[in-house]
């Protein structure tokens, strides 16, 4: 296991805390721009991941030093993502779709994650591996999203 | 994430917030926010100068617009056209607190 916050090219390991989170931002923004993304993309991608990994930090019940592994490939097409945890089984794919609501009276308060991820990425998808959540999103030119046009 | 606080009229007040509106920076402005809506009669939130806007940062303000909601007050948000609206329209947030692209148009609408 990588020492808290070590990065090594495209990949991000970051202790299990939401003081994390502003690294997380930074890495993700400079990962971007060496990839050449466009505006809509790079915001699409930066948005999913704060989302994953707030959601895994917030409610994920994992201890502090369980490390979160956050890795940005690019591929032909745009950017594929990962992030890798040791909390508690959690499939976002599986999180039904949000109610919309018509009066503020009726909004919940939070819950909104996975419905950003889902309008910000082109493609999500989830695997449970070695008692680890993988979840995988995928920025595709090709396949844009409602978020970016 | 900064919050600066400003008395545009009798019972207008603007809320100028500055920086990434992500989980880090709406942890950080939640608490003084809440009060600042329960405090105050109408607010302008000014989201113009905020550069992201996360899940968070959207609960936030869904709870001070249910703050002010709960007393008869209004709680409006002055948003040029950029990410940040966008992400609020995509959420539906729009929807549920007035969006307006100019600060005029949305203290119009509180006063």
């Amino acid at each position: 296991m990588q020492a808290r916050g070590t990065t090594s090219g495209n990949r991000l390991v970051l202790r299990t805390a939401l003081s994390e989170l502003g690294q997380l931002a930074a890495w993700v923004e400079e990962v971007s721009r060496h990839a050449g993304l466009t505006a809509d993309m790079a915001f699409g991608l930066q948005l999913c991941i704060e989302e994953a990994v707030a959601n895994v930090v917030m409610y994920g019940g994992a201890p502090d030093d369980s490390p979160i592994i956050v890795q940005i490939q690019q591929v032909r097409d745009g950017v594929t993502a990962t992030i890798e945890d040791g909390a508690q089984p959690f499939d976002a794919t599986q999180v039904p779709p949000r109610a919309i609501p018509e009066s503020l009276d009726e909004a919940r308060i939070g819950g909104l994650g996975v419905h950003l991820i889902r309008q910000y990425a082109s493609e999500m998808r989830y695997e449970r591996h070695q008692d680890r959540n993988r979840l995988t999103l995928e920025f595709s030119r090709s396949k844009a999203p409602a978020g970016w046009t | 994430m900064e919050m600066d606080v400003e008395n545009l009229a009798e019972g207008v007040t603007k809320a100028v917030l500055r920086g990434r509106f992500d989980t880090t920076g709406a942890v950080a402005i939640e608490l003084p926010f809440n009060m600042l809506a329960n405090e105050r009669q109408s607010l302008v939130v000014d989201l113009s100068t905020v550069s992201f806007m996360s899940s968070y940062g959207i609960r936030v303000l869904l709870r001070g617009a249910k703050i002010a909601e709960s007393k008869g007050a209004k709680l409006v948000i002055f948003c040029p056209d950029t990410a940040v609206r966008k992400v609020l329209k995509i959420a539906g947030t729009s929807d549920l607190i007035p969006v307006y692209p100019t600060l005029d148009a949305a203290t119009a609408a509180v006063s």
